[in-house]
């Protein structure tokens, strides 16, 4: 009993590179979700925006949430890579 | 001890006009049941509009007009201003209003203390007040007994208007039984001379009294019962406005320096009012015919009158004073410092908190929040806007319009005033704290000076930016003062935004990643300012002199901005939130923020 309870720990001390990983993983996933979230809402407003200079501050958001997204799809991507 | 005194010697007299008359007692016992009543009204309005008022007074009062209604209908319900003073002096001590905007609701409140005059002249003396007091009173203390803190809030109000009209009540009885032994017509005084005697005697009865709505209507229930004349009566009326600076001087005796300086602005406001009231006496009389005969006042009502006067010469200083109130604030700003305690300390950097890492961080934190609290003042202050505008949802663009002119604002007093205590306070605390702790807090401890810095940096930009900004609102040249005019707008528009990300209310998701959006909006503005500014001097429009002005506190305004930003990343977003982390790697950097600007950009 106590060798299989050791060996458990053993493999949990090893895999616990992957498991960081995973919750790394998930972390990331769930920020691009609210990103993407907040991406859409942005367009939104900009489809019934009549100011023309806040469309303009808009699409700037826009494009720094884009720039964000494609970062952190280049970490993701990373990760997966070298794991 | 000269309180103590005064206490002994009114008991003494009280006691001694007592046993001389039971009219007398009738008329003093008015006078207390009536100051009682006010007592119970504040206290159910307090109690009632459970904040109410101070909502109020965060969010209406943003013009003068608004200010002068607040004040009047605030005093016009409580029939005092006291209550009404101390909150306003709590809100200037916070920094939610400044001291000309508290004058401008005290203002009010003067003109708010006339209605108790037109209650009583209009109501009080015309029906059997006494019929309505009584059941006032049984609901009252039936509403008292409740658990509901409204119904008690109402049964105060209720009980305290019953008690207003048995004093008023009783004071009429009293008089109404007085003529009987002595007639106090037999000396009144005419001319200049009586003008003067029965001034001063207001001052007094207000000053024992401790309440000019409680004394004049003692003076109008006493000119019903024809015990003083009309005349005497107007001087009363006039004392009574100077009387009730006193009692508002004791009362800021105790008050740090923003209440006596709001006291100090109520003194000058009666003095002023009054004397031009006894100069134009004449004047006011004749006007008051004049109104009255208007309004279908009739000729012999002297108690109508009466209050007419009172309203009529508040009215007037009101108008006459109105232009002043900056200055005024201002010159008291410049008289009464405060010596003992001229420079902001900290409020949560204790000692103990140093045992405790976590709290220690936390007061730290709290203490940060204070500083930039008062670096948003500075910079306000020297770019001549205000945080009871900025902090609304007006349009930047009207509020900017509104202030042209830029005040002659002492940064260097200010920075010593506000800044540096606590800023020396909180470095101080941070080295002592990381001297004996663990690596995690003394990480959160690096950023959070970091933090500090750039709240000194952002100053610093401030300060630069002053002087050029100061000449451009004298300046002629049309296109120079919109630009700068646009400066003023863009560091509003960030201490609005960071002001919405500080609040609890507005926890943003995705904290950091939302600051890109700001640090980019920056890196636009910029861009366009310094596009502006060339083809400005290329049409000629401005001087290549002011261009380089020009461009060079554009470098500052990017400067005192991005400090900004970056304190607010340390300091206004929670880091145990779980997406920080990965935010933090997701962030852009200087450089890709940059190209999202100017595409074409090339990595250097």
């Amino acid at each position: 009993m106590n060798k299989i309870k050791l060996l458990s720990k053993l493999q949990t001390f090893f895999d616990s590179d992957k498991a960081n990983t995973k919750v790394r993983v998930k972390e990331i996933e769930t920020v691009l979700i609210k990103l993407k979230v907040k991406q859409e809402k942005t367009k939104k407003k900009l489809a019934q925006c009549v100011n023309d200079e806040y469309k303009k501050v808009l699409l700037l958001e826009i494009d720094v949430m884009n720039a964000q997204i494609e970062k952190a799809e280049r970490f993701l991507k990373e990760i997966v890579d070298n794991n | 001890m000269i309180r103590n005194s005064i206490l002994v010697l009114t008991v003494l007299l009280l006691s001694y006009g007592f046993w001389l008359s039971s009219n007398f007692k009738d008329i003093v016992a008015g006078v207390s049941i009536f100051l009682f009543g006010m007592i119970l009204l504040q206290q159910g309005f307090k109690s009632f509009t459970g904040g109410v008022l101070e909502k109020v007074l965060k969010t209406a009062t943003n013009s003068l007009t608004k200010r002068l209604c607040f004040g009047v209908v605030t005093t016009m319900m409580m029939q005092s201003s006291s209550l009404l003073s101390v909150l306003v002096i709590s809100f200037i001590s916070a920094g939610l209003l400044d001291l000309a905007a508290g004058i401008g609701i005290i203002f009010g409140a003067n003109l708010g203390t006339t209605t108790g005059a037109w209650l009583v002249a209009a109501f009080g003396l015309k029906v059997k007040i006494s019929a309505y007091a009584m059941p006032m009173l049984v609901f009252g203390v039936l509403f008292q007994i409740q658990k509901s803190r409204n119904l008690q809030g109402l049964g105060s109000i209720l009980l305290g208007v019953g008690f207003l009209f048995l004093g008023i009540h009783y004071m009429k009885e009293g008089f109404d039984a007085f003529k009987d032994t002595i007639t106090l017509s037999d000396y009144a005084m005419t001319g200049l001379y009586g003008l003067l005697v029965f001034a001063a005697l207001g001052v007094v009865m207000t000053v024992i009294i401790q309440s000019s709505g409680a004394a004049m209507v003692l003076i109008i229930t006493a000119l019903a019962a024809g015990q003083i004349s009309y005349e005497n009566s107007l001087a009363l009326a006039i004392g009574t406005n100077i009387g009730t600076t006193m009692t508002a001087i004791l009362g800021s005796l105790s008050a740090d320096i923003r209440g006596k300086r709001l006291a100090g602005a109520h003194l000058v406001f009666n003095l002023f009012t009054s004397m031009v009231a006894i100069l134009f006496i004449d004047q006011f009389i004749d006007s008051v015919d004049w109104v009255c005969k208007i309004v279908n006042i009739a000729a012999d009502d002297y108690t109508l009158k009466l209050a007419t006067f009172h309203t009529l010469f508040n009215v007037v200083g009101i108008i006459i004073m109105l232009p002043f109130i900056n200055l005024l604030a201002r010159t008291l700003e410049r008289v009464l410092i405060d010596k003992t305690g001229a420079v902001d300390e900290s409020k949560f950097l204790m000692d103990s908190a140093l045992e405790y890492p976590d709290t220690a961080v936390e007061a730290v934190r709290l203490e940060t929040v204070h500083l930039y609290d008062n670096v948003v003042h500075i910079i306000l202050k020297t770019i001549g806007l205000h945080r009871r505008d900025v902090f609304t949802n007006q349009s930047l663009t009207d509020i900017v319009k509104h202030y042209p002119k830029l005040p002659d604002y002492d940064l260097d007093d200010a920075y010593s005033t506000h800044f540096k205590g606590i800023y020396s306070a909180i470095i101080d605390f941070i080295s002592q704290a990381r001297f004996t702790w663990e690596m995690e807090q003394s990480g959160r401890l690096y950023w959070l000076r970091e933090a500090n810095l750039k709240l000194a940096e952002a100053l610093k930009g401030t300060k630069h930016l002053q002087k050029n900004l100061q000449k451009s609102s004298l300046s002629h040249n049309v296109y120079l003062k919109q630009e700068y005019d646009k400066v003023r707008y863009q560091i509003a528009a960030l201490l609005r935004d960071l002001e919405s990300a500080k609040s609890a209310e507005n926890i943003s998701e995705l904290p950091l990643l939302s600051q890109d959006m700001l640090k980019v909006q920056l890196k636009d503005q910029n861009k366009k300012m310094m596009g502006n500014i060339e083809i400005l001097i290329r049409e000629r429009k401005i001087s290549a002199e002011m261009g380089t002005s020009l461009m060079n506190d554009s470098a500052y305004v990017y400067d005192i901005q991005s400090n900004l930003i970056s304190m607010a990343g340390t300091v206004f977003i929670n880091h145990e939130t779980e997406s920080i982390g990965v935010e933090r790697e997701i962030m852009l950097t200087d450089q890709e923020l940059s190209e999202l600007v100017e595409p074409n950009i090339e990595a250097q």
